[in-house]
């Protein structure tokens, strides 16, 4: 919303001198952004002169240019002209030779198509005053030729945005009274500004509110015999186009004045384009079309509320009149419209018909019952003061019931304790102060005793324009936007360093291994396609869908990490990245029984070629076991033993992917046999991809291993006996799974206290049947263990290995 | 004449000492060696003329020559030795180039940016005594609106604005949370006060992308309440997150803002990082920028959880962590977050 600082210094007085910088700092202290702030040009302003044009021709050589002749009251000047606009005893803005308009341009004595033009009649976009000026600036009887402009146009054009429970601030009025509240000065209510009319008994204008839930008050005003013909004073035009309005017809400025003044947007209507006395507020539909004010058709539907006469649509209430209806200069026969929405219906139709309005910003801010009559009032007396006419109808449609409870709230007041307000903000308001404040918002304060300086306790009746105050809270913060947030202290809570619960352990614990691993950390969004979430095995049933999706692509929640990963990867290849390794630790969703169950997972994806020293030419590419090794590390460092299973197993408690999504897969279980992990080889086919190396992807069950994960680390002496070694070399003709062999090896100890490790050191395949090397870590935390002790051991190991017919390798 | 006495012997060795003292290679020492004590050496054949001498002499000059020969032989190994270290040295060092070649480098992972920005902002309110507390992304509309006082009219809960969950076989409309503060509700409703404690997590809004916007961002929103608890204690806590996030020199500002759960409503602004306060395109030549939302809890939050609002007072406040990282960082569009492009995650 933009304001001219100087029409709000006309609202406080000019006699009280603030300057500017005052203004706009007090309109952001008191909560209203400041989002640009344009003054206008003083070194250009003060060289242009205000001039009477004498005499108007056409150019010889070009039709659309004109010769004027033009005075400054002292010397006679000729100049070609381009304007359109320019008429023989207009008074302009003259830039003599050697003034300089706007983007630096010097004014220079020149010839233009073989006329000689002693400087130029210019714009008010060439003096930087506004944009979309149709020609010429034209200038009125207010100024006096010779002068310059700056004595005259001197302003500061501010855009400030507005707090969307602020309705009663909409406008210069809003806003002015804010900071008269702020400098002390007198506030002035005006009271039941309906009353003339309401007196003067006139006939009835008939006006049908289908629903108050459509609009709450509808004032209609029929005014005869208008002249649409005059012209404004130039200070009204001048306003609506400096505050980015275009100045239309005088009817039109007039309304458009009342809304930038006032804050409530009104309606004129053509009298005569209205098919009777009539008009209807009522829901639009479906099939009903509107050709609006800025010349575009809207398709209308029933949730838009629309203004009717007793044939057509119009206007799109709140929003935009229509075409068939409009005020132009031949109108002589108006209605003014003065009304209360229903905001959200406002809102709703701007959104739907994406049409956004200076009408439509107001309204779907809430409007207030005594704007409305104020707007009302003010337009049929400028309209009475510049285009004359009379009023010949009049209607107040309104919703008793609701103004009643407003009116009703309002006596009724709020109790208010000083020492609360004081001890809510940590700060002590003087009573007298605050009363001072609290009357200038216009609320009616009682309170007991006599002395001011010693009561603090107060009854608070708000006025009927503030229905946002209702609470102490609410009282808190008038007081303090008027005393401002920089008076109030820092200080701490009495409580502050007791310390709680900290960071997430687990977490913490899993991303330096990642991070250690060399994988990079990545955050993906939580929306996916249908199509990503293919890759979730039963995905119809446990998908959770978006009602109003952004788009396609985002119309699911996840169902597993896999997808983004994907994204990510393909994204990085296609930026020549070799070497990809990326985790995220994320959220996927899931429907089971009627819940919805949010369950967090630790997804990697490898691609690519690690190089470990590039000029030693040492580097491999990511393969299975690398991904494998990551979950092992992974869960040795968070203490979890876990068990492998090649077979597909269909846990209705797990998330698994789609068999053919994958080439080659791992499960991981814990040693209650519920699924922690996997490992898989993709299959590239599946997800339409063209990359020439194989991408590995590793999950995590993150729920269960951090029931899982220990935390508590307990010292164990260290073993001070040298260990032994031998080495293995075993033949599997077997099905048998890896850790089932590690832990058959285990079992087969006897003594619980001797320590055992034991690393895969070759493989090695042979006649269809693998032969694996082991390297055994043999200690005792006792003694020095002697060659025939460990045979011992040996061969109990390879009498339990017998069991699952391995045997040694024969040599 | 014989050549043995004690002034010749004190010349061979102070010759032969000095030919070893300026020798320059292990040849001129073996030279040198044999010279003085080879078998025909100038030193070793001395001692054949030993027996040609009186007893006494032969005892006086034999030790004379016996001390020169062990000093000789002394200096000439610690010579030899010298050059041998200086030997070795040459063979077993790296030139100047092979020495400042470069290393085994190790590729540490990065945390991702976001997260990094997410703990450290964790931490901060960890030191101050903040517990932190989750809930889940998918919310009742109940905690994530009407219990907040926000209005059935409010354009937050427009479809336009927040993501509703198509659920057909559920009893209760659940949508994605347009923000953390339905966990503040829920532990509200779990907890007596006092109550002190940071929510963190990811939201939604119904947005499409672009450079300043997301459907699904992250937040951390604090509360406390308890007896006492004054809007001078809101402003101090958040005056030493910005200090500690920022920096210690940090300029800072509370304006008037409006939020239906909060009353008074206030934004914080921080001195603009770019331009050090001065004015630029990015804080729009304010010289500040807005870094979060806050304010005393809403007596009607407090009454519709079930909170004494005479007895208890509170406040909130919420920040939006992609905000706080851009500004950090200077990261000039939000969706760098999202996409995880190498070029980009691995610069932090």
């Amino acid at each position: 919303m933009k304001l001219s600082i100087n029409w709000i210094k006309e609202l406080l007085g000019k006699q009280n001198s603030i300057s500017d910088d005052d203004i706009i700092e007090a309109i952001e202290q008191l909560g209203y952004e400041v989002e640009s702030v344009n003054k206008f040009n003083k070194d250009i302003l003060s060289k242009i002169k205000v001039v009477k044009v004498l005499k108007v021709e056409k150019h010889p050589k070009a039709d659309k240019l004109s010769l004027c002749e033009i005075t400054d009251g002292t010397n006679y000047y000729k100049v070609v002209c381009g304007a359109p606009n320019v008429y023989s005893d207009m008074i302009t803005a003259y830039a003599p030779v050697g003034s300089c308009i706007t983007g630096g341009v010097i004014i220079q004595e020149k010839e233009i198509r073989g006329v000689n033009s002693q400087g130029m009649l210019c714009s008010a976009e060439e003096l930087g005053l506004y944009k979309e000026s149709i020609g010429i600036l034209e200038l009125d009887n207010s100024f006096s030729i010779g002068d310059t402009l700056d004595k005259y146009l001197d302003d500061t054009i501010i855009e400030i945005s507005t707090p969307a429970n602020r309705y009663d601030c909409l406008g210069h009025i809003g806003i002015s009274k804010e900071l008269k509240i702020k400098f002390g000065l007198e506030v002035i209510e005006n009271i039941d500004p309906l009353s003339y009319l309401e007196k003067k008994k006139l006939p009835f204008f008939n006006v049908k509110i289908s629903s108050y839930d459509l609009c709450k008050r509808y004032i209609a005003i029929k005014m005869s015999s208008i002249n649409n013909k005059i012209k404004l004073p130039f200070y009204i035009t001048f306003r609506i186009n400096s505050l980015g309005l275009r100045s239309i017809n005088p009817l039109v400025d007039i309304s458009n004045y009342i809304m930038l003044e006032v804050g409530h947007s009104i309606h004129i209507f053509d009298a005569n384009k209205l098919y009777s006395d009539k008009i209807i507020i009522r829901n639009a539909n479906n099939t009903e079309k509107v050709l609006a004010l800025d010349g575009k058709e809207y398709n209308l539907s029933d949730d838009i509320i629309v203004i009717s006469d007793e044939q057509k649509p119009v206007a799109i209430a709140g929003i935009i009149g229509a075409e068939n209806s409009c005020v132009d200069i031949e109108t002589s026969n108006i209605l003014i419209e003065s009304a209360v929405f229903n905001r959200s219906k406002i809102r709703l139709a701007r959104k739907k018909l994406n049409l956004n309005t200076e009408a439509s910003y107001r309204f779907e801010r809430g409007s207030s019952f005594l704007l409305c009559e104020i707007a009302a009032v003010k337009a049929y007396q400028m309209i009475e003061k510049y285009c004359g006419g009379e009023i010949v109808k009049f209607a107040d449609e309104k919703d008793f019931e609701y103004y009643n409870s407003l009116i009703s709230f309002n006596t009724n007041g709020i109790k208010i304790d000083l020492n609360f307000i004081n001890s809510l903000l940590g700060i002590k308001i003087p009573p007298q102060k605050f009363i001072d404040i609290i009357q200038n918002l216009g609320c009616k304060v009682k309170f007991n005793g006599d002395n001011i300086s010693t009561t603090h306790s107060f009854i608070i009746v708000p006025p009927l324009t503030r229905q946002d105050i209702k609470f102490q809270a609410d009282i808190a913060e008038e007081v303090m936007r008027f005393i401002g947030y920089d008076k109030i202290p820092e200080t701490l809570p009495h409580n502050i360093f007791e310390v709680k619960k900290s960071i997430d352990n687990f977490k913490e614990e899993i991303k330096k291994v990642m991070i250690s691993v060399g994988l990079n950390e990545a955050i993906n969004y939580s929306l996916c396609s249908a199509r990503e979430n293919e890759v979730i095995f039963n995905n119809e049933n446990l998908k959770v869908k978006v009602l109003n999706p952004i788009s396609a692509e985002y119309s699911e929640l996840r169902l597993s990490l896999l997808s983004g990963l994907i994204k990510n990867l393909v994204l990085n290849y296609n930026n020549q990245i070799e070497e990809i390794g990326l985790f995220e630790i994320g959220k996927v969703f899931y429907k089971k029984n009627k819940e919805i169950i949010e369950e967090e997972k630790l997804g990697i994806i490898l691609y690519g070629k690690k190089d470990l020293l590039l000029w030693k030419k040492i580097s491999l590419d990511y393969d299975f076991y690398y991904a494998v090794g990551i979950i092992e590390t992974l869960f040795e460092r968070l203490g979890i033993p876990y068990l492998k299973e090649v077979s597909n197993i269909k846990n209705t408690e797990y998330l698994l992917p789609k068999d053919n999504y994958f080439n080659n897969i791992i499960y991981f279980l814990d040693y209650y046999k519920n699924l922690i992990g996997l490992v898989g080889e993709i299959n590239k086919d599946m997800f339409k991809l063209k990359l020439p190396k194989n991408i590995f992807y590793c999950e995590v069950n993150l729920p269960r291993c951090r029931e899982l994960f220990k935390e508590e680390k307990i010292f164990s002496p260290i073993l001070k006996f040298p260990p032994v070694f031998r080495d293995l070399c075993v033949v599997i003709n077997n099905d048998i799974t890896y850790p089932e062999i590690i832990n058959a090896i285990y079992s087969s100890i006897k003594n619980k206290n001797l320590f055992l490790d034991i690393n895969l050191i070759d493989i090695y395949k042979r006649d269809g049947l693998l032969s694996l090397t082991l390297s055994l870590k043999f200690q005792s935390p006792t003694k020095t263990l002697k060659d025939e002790e460990v045979e011992v051991i040996i061969n109990d190991i390879l009498q339990e290995l017998n069991k699952y017919g391995i045997q040694l390798r024969q040599k | 004449m014989s050549n043995i006495n004690e002034k010749h012997i004190s010349e061979l060795r102070q010759q032969c000492l000095k030919e070893i003292e300026e020798a320059t290679s292990l040849a001129e020492l073996n030279t040198i060696k044999t010279k003085y004590l080879g078998r025909k050496g100038l030193i070793r054949q001395l001692f054949e003329e030993l027996p040609n001498l009186s007893l006494k002499e032969r005892r006086e000059i034999g030790e004379l020559l016996n001390r020169t020969v062990e000093e000789v032989e002394n200096k000439l190994n610690q010579k030899l030795e010298e050059f041998k270290n200086v030997l070795i040295h040459k063979e077993h060092n790296f030139s100047k180039l092979e020495l400042t070649l470069s290393g085994n480098k190790f590729y540490v992972g990065k945390i991702h940016p976001l997260n990094k920005v997410y703990y450290e902002i964790i931490q901060i309110f960890l030191n101050l005594g903040f517990s932190i507390e989750e809930g889940p992304e998918v919310e009742k509309e109940e905690y994530n609106f009407t219990l907040l006082n926000i209005p059935y009219d409010h354009p937050a809960r427009d479809m336009q604005d927040t993501l509703y969950l198509d659920l057909k076989d559920f009893s209760e409309k659940l949508l994605l949370r347009t923000h953390t503060s339905p966990v503040q509700i829920r532990v509200m409703l779990s907890k007596k006060p006092p109550i002190k404690s940071i929510m963190p997590g990811r939201v939604y809004r119904h947005e499409n992308l672009d450079p300043s916007h997301l459907f699904n961002f992250h937040q951390v929103e604090g509360l406390m309440v308890d007896r006492g608890v004054r809007l001078s204690d809101l402003k101090g806590v958040l005056t030493y997150f910005v200090k500690n996030m920022f920096g210690s020199d940090i300029e800072s500002r509370f304006r008037q803002s409006y939020f239906p759960f909060t009353e008074p409503s206030l934004e914080m602004d921080i001195q603009c990082l770019v331009c050090k306060g001065k004015g630029c395109s990015v804080c729009k030549n304010s010289g500040f920028v807005e870094v979060l939302g806050c304010g005393m809890v809403h007596p009607q939050v407090l009454e519709n959880v079930g909170i004494d609002s005479e007895a208890y007072t509170g406040f909130a406040f919420g920040l939006g962590v992609e905000r706080i990282a851009m500004l950090k960082y200077r990261i000039d569009d939000i969706r760098l977050f999202y996409e995880n492009d190498y070029r980009f995650i691995t610069q932090f």
